[in-house]
């Protein structure tokens, strides 16, 4: 049987090391690992900062496999060029570039959609969710250990704001120098999608993509039976919280438990409220299941950010949720 | 998966509008359309020139009986496409006697028969639940075959033409289609008309597929030599086939036939040839596809088959096949696939063998019963060594190239008894064919 695999989430679309990994690789995208598993072929490459997976069952012959998991592949880096913050080249790198000047940035449509995906997610929780946060990272190093100083946050906070971004049909303009945007919470799940469609598209019906833990299911195995997936403990990285059977859709999970400075007694998370600038608290992990990669990741991420209303927010959106919350308890949908 | 992908789009009613925003963002659900499992969505159009080539081993002491091999040129062109060696094919022949022979260096040998056969072959989609499709195949045959055995004076040159057509008619269901066929094939001294009925089916999981086939063919044979007039000969078929996927890199087939033929079975072209007025033979074959592993042979396959034919004439042959399809690109479309086969078979009952050391054209000693002089109905077996590539010019166009080399000789067979100093035959085939896909 096929053995559980880790359902593992990073809030951003590059996890530590990114930077690095990008500017060590020679040109051209790194080669795409075959591995015969039990019942089918593993393709593994590394994309948007993590190790990236797509199992095929199929029962293709083994070069069609490996052409169609290479498109899929071809797809991910795509996003990743069009929208990694550690790609100076990239479409949001230039958007960022522009921060502050008179002239908007002509944007085409994929990338308006993605935006008003944002904006729409901003308006639904409150200004939780803002796809112009990311910026406070540049107070918070959960590599050195040390918190940063409350000045040192409100002097990156100021730079938040998705009421000062301007955005057109066709066009982007963030308004103030220092902005950023970041498709963290949905560019890594929206790049799980695409790749998933394009082998469906290619008519692979049995395996599923997996994105650093970002998973989007194409369809059961060969026999039929569900994949077994697994929900990494918050607090024991050795254990699973749960497993879960999945046959279509997408799972996504957020915690805690990634990148954290822990500081008297207290768990500061790489999780941050826009508000505040400060990391949120309410939740250890959030997993969402949902009919795609990027509504399940924009689930959960906004979950995490709200607090005791979370649970509100996703019986209301309809998608099964596992959360354990700050005491240890969890909560299931239904 | 098609039903899963139905209630993903269909449950929308019960998502919130975040969950629907998603959705609704581009590429991130595949179209329902491309995830049906129907009729072939393109059609083909293609165009495939071949040619085959035959050529005996001379003998030291020609206008001798002693050795001898025969091959009419249908049945020689089977042989090499298809190892249905032992089949007795509608033979041509007549007009005059004679042949060419050739000599190189110390090995002589006579060429006997070459065919060049152009061939055009169309796929048409007709809706999602039809496909349609035909072939037309213009032969031109010519050269030498021999009536007494493989007797290099006993030749019989010969020039023919024949023009083939069929088609087939698909209907698709779920899982499941029908397929019927219509062929004809025309010679100016053999007329074969064949309808086909087959139909597949495959398991919930489409992990076992079933066919059943049932052909008929009705044969008119008019020889030039005037030996017999309208004679006729039929032959009813039954196939029945299962497909086992073993695992996703093994596919396993078993196929078993059961043939009856019956009227006219002589070859008219040969000497003393007298056979029964009924055949019936059956058939079972064994494929074995596997694909090999990862990235070290870059997912080559291994196709083997084992084919064991039988029949009520004393004939029985094995046949053993191992082609390994190995990708030359990479996307792995283009394939370059080494072939090796192996064919031997026994002798017909009523095969009489060569009657070395006595004069020449010896009558065989008994002509009350069945007799045949014919070597295909000998035992002897042969080996086929051929290389194919098929490379994918781009999505529409595709090129395949085949080349194969044939050699059949009485010492390469590993059953049956007799038929020793027999002279081997060597062939070769080549195939040129350009496809596009609209």
């Amino acid at each position: 049987m096929h053995s559980p695999r880790r359902g593992r989430w990073a809030p951003t679309p590059s996890a530590p090391g990114a930077a690095e990994t990008a500017a060590t690789l020679p040109g051209g995208p790194a080669p795409l690992d075959a591995t015969a598993v039990d019942g089918g072929w593993l393709f593994t490459f590394r994309a948007l900062g993590g190790p990236c997976e797509v199992r095929l069952d199929d029962a293709e012959p083994f070069p069609a496999l490996r052409a169609q998991a290479e498109a899929a592949a071809a797809e991910v880096r795509r996003i990743e060029a069009r929208y990694s913050r550690y790609r100076a080249d990239s479409l949001l790198s230039r958007i960022n570039a522009a921060a502050g000047q008179a002239e908007p940035v002509a944007i085409d449509a994929e990338t308006a959609a993605l935006l008003n995906f944002g904006a729409l997610l901003h308006a639904q929780s409150c200004g939780l969710f803002d796809l112009t946060s990311g910026v406070l990272r540049q107070a918070w190093d959960f590599r050195s250990g040390r918190l940063p100083t409350p000045e040192r946050i409100e002097a990156v906070r100021r730079h938040v704001g998705w009421d000062r971004v301007e955005l057109g049909e066709d066009s982007v303009r963030l308004t103030e120098p220092g902005m950023e945007l970041d498709l963290g919470g949905i560019g890594k799940e929206y790049a799980a999608d695409r790749a998933a469609s394009a082998l469906q598209a290619a008519g692979l019906r049995h395996g599923w993509v997996n994105l650093a833990g970002d998973l989007r299911v194409l369809g059961p195995r060969l026999d039929g039976s569900p994949w077994q997936f697994g929900i990494q403990h918050p607090r024991d990285s050795a254990a699973l919280l749960a497993s879960l059977p999945l046959a279509d859709g997408a799972l996504a999970t957020s915690g805690d438990y990634e990148r954290f400075i822990e500081q008297g007694g207290r768990r500061y998370c790489h999780i941050l409220d826009p508000r505040s600038g400060w990391p949120v608290g309410q939740w250890r992990s959030v997993s969402v299941v949902a009919p795609t990669c990027t509504a399940a990741g924009a689930l959960t991420t906004l979950a995490m950010l709200m607090g005791p209303e979370a649970l509100d927010l996703l019986r209301a959106q309809g998608v099964a949720f596992l959360a354990m919350d700050a005491q240890g308890q969890v909560h299931r949908s239904g | 998966m098609a039903a899963t992908e139905r209630r993903t789009h269909s449950g929308f009613a019960g998502f919130g509008s975040i969950v629907l925003a998603a959705c609704a963002l581009p590429g991130v659900l595949a179209s329902t359309a491309a995830l049906a499992e129907e009729a072939p969505e393109r059609g083909v159009i293609g165009f495939t020139l071949s040619s085959y080539r035959e050529q005996q081993d001379g003998s030291s002491s020609s206008a001798t009986a002693s050795s001898s091999t025969s091959t009419s040129k249908t049945a020689a062109a089977a042989t090499v496409s298809a190892a249905s060696g032992g089949s007795s094919g509608g033979s041509t022949g007549g007009g005059s006697s004679g042949s060419t022979s050739s000599t190189s260096g110390a090995s002589r040998t006579v060429d006997r028969v070459h065919v060049t056969s152009p061939s055009l072959y169309a796929l048409v989609p007709l809706g999602r639940r039809w496909a349609i499709e035909g072939s037309g195949t213009v032969d031109r045959v010519s050269g030498a075959s021999p009536t007494y055995y493989t007797d290099e004076a006993s030749m019989a040159s010969f020039r023919d033409t024949r023009r083939a057509l069929d088609g087939k008619l698909t209907r698709y269901f779920d899982r499941q289609s029908v397929a019927l066929g219509l062929s004809q094939s025309r010679e100016s001294d053999y007329i074969s008309r064949a309808l086909s009925l087959e139909s597949k089916f495959a398991s919930a999981d489409q992990n076992t597929t079933f066919n059943v086939g049932l052909g008929l063919t009705r044969d008119t044979i008019n020889p030039s030599n005037g030996l017999v007039v309208d004679a006729h000969k039929r032959i009813n078929e039954v196939q029945f086939g299962v497909t086992q996927a073993l695992s996703v890199r093994d596919l396993v087939q078993l196929t078993l036939s059961h043939s009856a033929q019956s009227g006219y079975l002589n070859d008219p072209y040969k000497s003393y040839d007298h056979r029964p007025d009924s055949r019936s033979a059956n058939v079972a074959m064994l494929r074995w596809n596997h694909w090999l592993g990862g990235a070290t042979l870059g997912g080559a396959a291994l196709k083997t088959s084992y084919r064991y034919y039988r029949d009520d004439w004393g004939v029985q042959s094995h046949t053993l096949e191992g082609a390994l399809a190995l990708p030359v690109s990479r996307d792995g479309r283009s394939t370059l696939t080494p072939e090796l086969r192996w064919y031997t078979q026994s002798a017909a009952n009523f095969y009489v063998p060569v009657n070395t050391g006595s004069s020449t054209y010896p009558t065989p000693a008994d002509t009350s019963g069945y007799t045949t002089l014919d070597q295909r109905l000998a035992a002897w077996g042969a080996i086929t060594l051929g290389v194919k590539l098929d490379v994918a010019l781009d999505n529409d166009w595709s090129l395949s190239t085949k080349f194969s080399g044939y050699r059949q000789q009485a010492s390469y067979r590993w059953i049956g008894e007799g038929s020793t100093g027999l002279a081997g035959l060597t062939a070769y085939f080549w195939q040129v064919g350009l496809r596009r896909a609209f």
